[in-house]
């Protein structure tokens, strides 16, 4: 399924998978004729109790995600480990702290993993994500964000549609204390992105006064 | 140079482990502060370099080949690493155990 011109969803049936959490991560792995290896960790995308959907981004000197993007195709194999991780993982588990998500580009794919298991799980715990995308093209899951039954606010860094409303520039600590909870409700906070994206979110809202505790942050490197 | 989350690499830890390590807790042995494996800072070059996200310290090095794996816990102290201990996974480094066991 073709998110944006550079973001695809696969669904992969996967034997034997024995369930995952939201938040989790897979290895793929792909093995060139001449005995290559290439691994990349790739969010899940999908609620727990779904079958396993990756949603990948195309990066151009990426070794594998041009692979995932534009060349494979339906009943083709590759490797998977996984699923990993158990810290940058939310579960509606009776806590009534709301939960704030913030993504930086295809750092929204594990928050989603996460919202659509609050929404299949009927958990009533306030969700507000904020979605820092380069430009309205790039926002993945566009349809779907405005069904999750969450607060959803979304920043445009580098162009913005005729009349849009929402905010145009990088996430910085004045938009964080307009949209984030204050630290008094005690939200769990899940942020993912790019490492200087995350850094910058995460010290911004430690300087608002959330407790370091209660943010989990998910770095992929890049730009 | 760019990092990623401790999280990044659980893979490979269950590699090393057998078992998902990334909620485990262990103790910097240069400033002592105790992270979660997942929370640590990963650098990848030819191998992965595990930092301490407060004082920067190498807590892990960990080392791939096609067949072999290299690892490289000298960083880590103490009874951060009781979970690993209890898990049946001692550390030891320079011949001494430090996974906060008395040595044998």
């Amino acid at each position: 399924m073709t998110e944006t011109p550079a973001v695809r969803t696969l669904l992969l049936d996967v034997p034997g998978w024995a369930g995952h959490r939201a938040g989790q991560h897979v290895d793929v792995r792909l093995t060139a004729e001449d005995g290559y290896q290439a691994e990349r960790s790739y969010s899940i995308a999908s609620a727990p109790g779904d079958s396993v959907a990756l949603t990948v981004e195309r990066l151009d000197d990426g070794e594998v995600s041009p692979y995932l993007v534009d060349e494979v195709v339906p009943g083709d194999r590759f490797e998977l480990r996984g699923p990993i991780g158990g810290y940058f993982v939310w579960e509606p588990d009776g806590a009534p702290d709301p939960v704030f998500l913030v993504a930086g580009g295809s750092g929204i794919v594990p928050l989603m993993a996460m919202l659509r298991h609050r929404r299949a799980a009927g958990s009533d715990v306030p969700a507000r994500l904020l979605y820092s995308a380069r430009t309205g093209e790039d926002v993945i899951y566009r349809g779907e964000l405005a069904e999750m039954g969450a607060e959803v606010v979304q920043t445009l860094t580098r162009a913005q549609p005729p009349g849009w409303a929402g905010y145009a520039r990088r996430v910085d600590v004045d938009m964080l204390r307009e949209v984030a909870y204050s630290p008094q409700a005690n939200p769990r906070v899940f942020v993912c992105g790019p490492t200087r994206f995350v850094e910058a979110v995460a010290e911004g809202l430690v300087a608002l006064g959330h407790k370091p505790g209660r943010i989990r942050t998910e770095r992929f490197g890049g730009t | 140079m760019t990092y990623v989350d401790g999280n990044a690499i659980g893979g490979l830890l269950t590699d090393v482990f057998g078992r998902d390590t990334t909620t485990v807790s262990g103790r910097c042995g240069e400033c002592g502060a105790e992270n979660v494996v997942a929370a640590l800072r990963v650098y990848r070059a030819a191998g992965v370099v595990v930092r301490c996200p407060t004082c920067e310290a190498v807590l892990m090095r960990v080392v791939a080949g096609r067949d072999e794996l290299w690892i490289d816990l000298g960083g880590l102290l103490g009874s951060g690493l009781e979970p690993l201990r209890e898990a049946g996974i001692h550390v030891v480094h320079a011949g001494q155990v430090v996974d906060g066991r008395t040595q044998a």
